[in-house]
C-alpha cells in the first residue's frame, strides 16, 4: 500500500508539473460537445433530444485521447524498465500509474460535464444520476485504455491504433452509461444500468492491471 | 548480502536471437562473488540483448541464467532487490529534480537513505534541485548512476555506465564499482572503454 501511494504521488506531481499536456483532454471534451449545436441545431428541443448521446461520446473521445502518454513516456525515459525491476509487484505500480490517470484526465471530465448537460437543457435533478454515471464509467475507461496503451507502448506511433484496440471494448460502458442518463432524464430510477456500470468498474478493476501488466513486460521485451 | 547468493551469477548455454538474426549461441560463463565480467564487442554485437537477458527483461531463447539458486525470470518481486540494472536510458523523470528521482527510488527500494551524500559524491549538490529536463546529458547520466550506491544490490548490470561521462566522473563510477567488487558484488558491465576498467575484470566476455 505505502509503494502504491508512492508510485501514485510521483505520477501526480510529473503530471502537474506539465500542465498543459493536462488541459488537453478536458479541452477537446468542451468543444466536441460545443460542435454538435453547430452541425446539428441550435434548437432545445433538438438539444434536449441529443445531449446525453453527444456528452457521453465526447467523454469516451476525450478518455481515449489522454491514453497514448500513460506508458509511452515511462517507457522512453527508461522509467519503466527500473519500474519493473522494481522490488515491489508491477501490478501495483500499473493500479497506481492507472489511478494518477484517473485523477488528472477522468476526474475533471466528471466535474465539467454537468456543465455541458446543462447547456444541453437537461433538467437539474438528472445530473446526479449523471455525476454518478461518470464516476462509475471513467475509472473503467481508463483500465480499458490502459490495457491498450500497454499492448501499443512498444510501436512507435501507437495513437491510432490505441483507438482501434479499446473503442469496440467500451461499447458497454457506453450503452450503460446512456440508459442510466436517459431514465433520468425520463424521471425513471437509474439504478439498473448504474448497478451494471459498477459491475464493470469491478470487473475492470480487478483485471485490468494483471493484464496491464503482462502487457507492459510483453512490450518491453 | 544474501546467503542464496553464494554460488554466484551463472549463464549456461544461452542464445539470444533480435528479429532474425541470432547475436550469440551456447553462451555459458560464471561469476563468484566479488567478481566482475566486461562485456565487450563491436556495434549490434548483441551487449545490450545479454545485459536485459541477464536482467530478467528478456527471455533467450535457450539457456538459462541463475542468480544464487534461483532463475532470474523466476524472481519475486522482493528478489528484486538484489539486482541493479542500467541500461542506455536513464531512467529519470524530466518533470522531477535530480533529488526527487533518487529519492523516489530510494524509497521503492527501501534502500540507504543517503541522498544528499551521494549527490555531493556526484558533485550534483549544486544541480540537484533542478528539473532533470534542464540538467546536462552527462549530469542526467551521474544522478541515474546515484541510485548504484543507494540500492544494497548483490548484482549490478550496467550497460555503457560511462557514456557521457568527464574525465573525473569516469573515474569516479570506476572507483564505486572497485569498492562494490571488495564488498563481494558481483558486476556485469557492457563498455566500449575497457581500459577503463583495467584490473578490474575477472572474465571478459567478447561477443
Amino acid at each position: 500500500m505505502k509503494d502504491f501511494i508512492q508510485v501514485l504521488t510521483r505520477d501526480l506531481k510529473v503530471s502537474l508539473r506539465r500542465w498543459s499536456e493536462l488541459c488537453n483532454p478536458l479541452i477537446f471534451f468542451l468543444m466536441v460537445a460545443s460542435l454538435f449545436p453547430l452541425a446539428i441545431s441550435p434548437e432545445a428541443p433538438d438539444l434536449k433530444r441529443v445531449g446525453t448521446g453527444v456528452l457521453w461520446i465526447s467523454a469516451l473521445l476525450a478518455s481515449l485521447l489522454a491514453l497514448d502518454g500513460l506508458f509511452r513516456d515511462d517507457a522512453e525515459d527508461g522509467s519503466m524498465e527500473q519500474l519493473v525491476l522494481s522490488p515491489i509487484p508491477l501490478t501495483i505500480v500499473i493500479a497506481a500509474k492507472i489511478l494518477a490517470h484517473w485523477l488528472i484526465t477522468g476526474l475533471p471530465l466528471v466535474v465539467i460535464a454537468p456543465v455541458v448537460a446543462l447547456s444541453y437543457y437537461m433538467p437539474l435533478d438528472t445530473l446526479t444520476t449523471l455525476i454518478l454515471a461518470l464516476i462509475l464509467a471513467t475509472p473503467t475507461l481508463s483500465v480499458l485504455g490502459a490495457i491498450g496503451a500497454a499492448l501499443t507502448v512498444g510501436l512507435r506511433r501507437g495513437g491510432p491504433i490505441v483507438g482501434l484496440l479499446v473503442l469496440p471494448l467500451t461499447g458497454p460502458v457506453l450503452i450503460f452509461g446512456t440508459r442510466a442518463t436517459d431514465l433520468a432524464v425520463q424521471g425513471e430510477s437509474a439504478a439498473g444500468p448504474l448497478y451494471l456500470l459498477g459491475a464493470l468498474l469491478a470487473l475492470a478493476i480487478a483485471l485490468g492491471p494483471l493484464a496491464t501488466s503482462a502487457a507492459v513486460r510483453v512490450s518491453l521485451e | 548480502m544474501t546467503p542464496a547468493l553464494g554460488s554466484g551469477l551463472k549463464g549456461s548455454s544461452l542464445e539470444v536471437s533480435r528479429g532474425n538474426r541470432c547475436l550469440f549461441t551456447n553462451l555459458s560463463f560464471r561469476l563468484e562473488c566479488g567478481e566482475m565480467a566486461l562485456v565487450t564487442g563491436a556495434n549490434g554485437c548483441g551487449k545490450t540483448s545479454l545485459l536485459r537477458v541477464l536482467a530478467g527483461l528478456a527471455v533467450p531463447d535457450s539457456g538459462h541464467v541463475m542468480l544464487g539458486k534461483t532463475g532470474i525470470h523466476g524472481f519475486l518481486p522482493e528478489q528484486r532487490r538484489d539486482l541493479v540494472f542500467k541500461g542506455h536510458l536513464n531512467g529519470l523523470k524530466k518533470e522531477l529534480t535530480a533529488r526527487e528521482n533518487l529519492e523516489f527510488f530510494c524509497r521503492l527500494w527501501q534502500g540507504r537513505r543517503q541522498v544528499d551524500a551521494v549527490l555531493a559524491e556526484l558533485q550534483l549538490s549544486r544541480a540537484a534541485d533542478c528539473l532533470v529536463r534542464h540538467l546536462s546529458t552527462g549530469q542526467r547520466r551521474r544522478a541515474s548512476l546515484g541510485t548504484l550506491r543507494l540500492q544494497p544490490a548483490a548484482l549490478w548490470i550496467l550497460d555503457e555506465p560511462l557514456a557521457g561521462l568527464d574525465k573525473s566522473g569516469i573515474d569516479l563510477i570506476c572507483g564505486w564499482v572497485r569498492e562494490y567488487l571488495q564488498e563481494g558484488g558481483i558486476a556485469v558491465i557492457a563498455t566500449h572503454r575497457a581500459q577503463a576498467f583495467s584490473g578490474s575484470y575477472q572474465l571478459n566476455i567478447e561477443l
